[in-house]
């Protein structure tokens, strides 16, 4: 049975995992045919190539540091949850959105060079709205907009089967477990239930903070998505290809290293909870040999369930590392794209 | 597209109003077609903000285009010029562009055959 219900949360997982990486290549895989990339927008004019390349320039340099204020700060908060014993591990549960939201800090408020590429001849500007979700396929906003909506149902979820600890802490799960048994006769009787706890539990000490802190991870990545789109376009239409090129690799950052943070988020807490409930649905069976080891007996659903929270936690925490490597990745072609322009038009004029 | 000429006689109002009039009339912006918000257009072409709000507001003044908070600002239905319109106009930029007379001087022309047309109860 044990073994059985074990196989359904792999296939279950195994088939989500198909799922989320088919979710993840089409909403991060390569750039729509008329987002033109950094490469092939090639600007005219040595004004416009200088402008480009600065503007390529600064945008790597605020990647890079997004990311490096972001994983430090990630990194002080567990080095916190490490030392401070009081905190319940509370710190660690917050790492991945606090780090996003300073690195978001960082790379929306890092100043980027303003599009002047000389001249006072007339300016050109297009009479489309931008947005925040103007430079990217929907699936990149809707995967990590529907994982944030799960893990705020599943903390609540959480909060309320939740149990307070001795400290009267919200942070552990209670169940009911076999205390004790006699033996009479070869038989067991007098079978004694009791309640006991298992935890850390993202009970409400974790959800409320946790809660909190990626509705600001959602409020960064909004406002960060919102400067990108609405920052100024190039005075001349000849540079609205690389700008559009661009901005799209500056959504494609925001989201891939936002979503990296949410996504080890989610999986850190789907492993603990999985771990505590897959504990807590292990129930003892009474023996009568009072020299054998009592075996255990999973309680189902619970059990299958917390089967696949694991797996489901392993499943999210590489789509975390696949996604953290996107957003590397951005940040290389952000400085490959300042390049190539230059070599590009010299090949142009060499013609 | 749209610009602004910084160089120009001509207020950066006037000109954002009287491109977006032309084309809303043109039909290149068609009905119930967004705008962008004042912002943002007055950050791409680098004027104050202030400039493109009088612009929508004439342009709102003018039945236009309607603004509302959550929609923005909008063109209304039925602005676009007549096809025939739309067409004598093309025919009279390219006489005048074969005929070498400038974009002032065609416009000229116009204005001094308008008060005439006029006269003759609408007929050219």
């Amino acid at each position: 049975m044990g073994s059985a219900s074990g196989l359904v949360a792999i296939g279950a997982v195994a088939l989500l995992a198909i799922a989320l990486w088919a979710l993840l290549r089409r909403a991060f895989g390569e750039p729509r045919p008329e987002a033109p990339t950094g490469a092939d927008a090639v600007p005219a004019g040595a004004a416009g190539r200088e402008a480009t390349q600065r503007a390529f320039r600064a945008e790597a340099r605020a990647a890079l540091v997004a990311l490096l204020v972001g994983v430090a700060v990630a990194g002080l908060l567990i080095a916190i949850g490490a030392t401070w014993g009081r905190g319940y591990g509370l710190p660690y549960a917050l790492a991945g959105s606090v780090g996003a939201v300073a690195g978001l800090a960082a790379y929306t408020l890092l100043p980027r060079p303003s599009w002047h590429v000389g001249g006072d001849g007339p300016v050109v500007a297009e009479l489309s709205p931008r947005g925040p979700m103007s430079f990217a396929r929907q699936w990149v906003f809707a995967l990590p907009a529907a994982a944030a909506c799960a893990l705020v149902a599943g903390l609540l979820l959480a909060g309320v089967f939740s149990a307070t600890d001795e400290k009267g802490l919200h942070r552990v799960f209670q169940r009911r477990s076999l205390s004790g048994w006699s033996t009479e006769g070869g038989r067991v009787v007098d079978v004694q239930y009791g309640l006991s706890s298992s935890g850390p539990f993202p009970g409400w000490y974790y959800g409320v903070p946790v809660i909190i802190s990626t509705a600001l991870l959602v409020a960064a990545v909004y406002w960060a998505l919102f400067r990108a789109a609405r920052a100024a376009r190039p005075a001349s239409a000849d540079l609205f290809a690389v700008d559009t090129a661009l901005r799209g690799l500056r959504t494609r950052f925001i989201m891939a290293a936002s979503s990296a943070a949410l996504a080890f988020q989610i999986a850190g807490l789907a492993l603990i909870s999985g771990t505590v409930l897959r504990a807590s649905h292990l129930d003892t069976v009474p023996t009568a040999d009072p020299n054998a080891v009592p075996g255990t007996v999973p309680v189902e659903p619970g059990h299958t369930l917390a089967l696949a929270l694991i797996l489901l936690a392993l499943v999210v925490a590489v789509a975390a590392v696949v996604l953290l490597v996107k957003s590397v990745a951005v940040v290389g072609r952000l400085s490959a794209a300042r390049r190539a322009p230059r070599e590009r038009l010299d090949l142009a004029q060499a013609r | 597209m749209i610009s602004v000429d910084p160089a120009s006689p001509t207020s950066p109002v006037e000109q954002i109003r009287s491109q977006l009039a032309a084309q809303i009339r043109a039909g290149q912006l068609p009905a119930d077609t967004r705008l962008p918000p004042v912002r943002q257009l007055a950050a791409d072409l680098r004027v104050a903000a202030g400039s493109v709000a009088k612009a929508y507001r004439d342009l709102e003044s003018a039945g236009l285009v309607r603004t509302a908070r959550a929609a923005g600002t909008r063109v209304n239905p039925g602005q676009a010029t007549t096809r025939p319109l739309l067409g004598a106009a093309e025919e009279l930029a390219r006489t005048a562009q074969r005929e070498g007379l400038s974009l002032s001087e065609a416009q000229g022309l116009l204005a001094h055959a308008w008060p005439r047309a006029h006269a003759g109860g609408g007929s050219a």
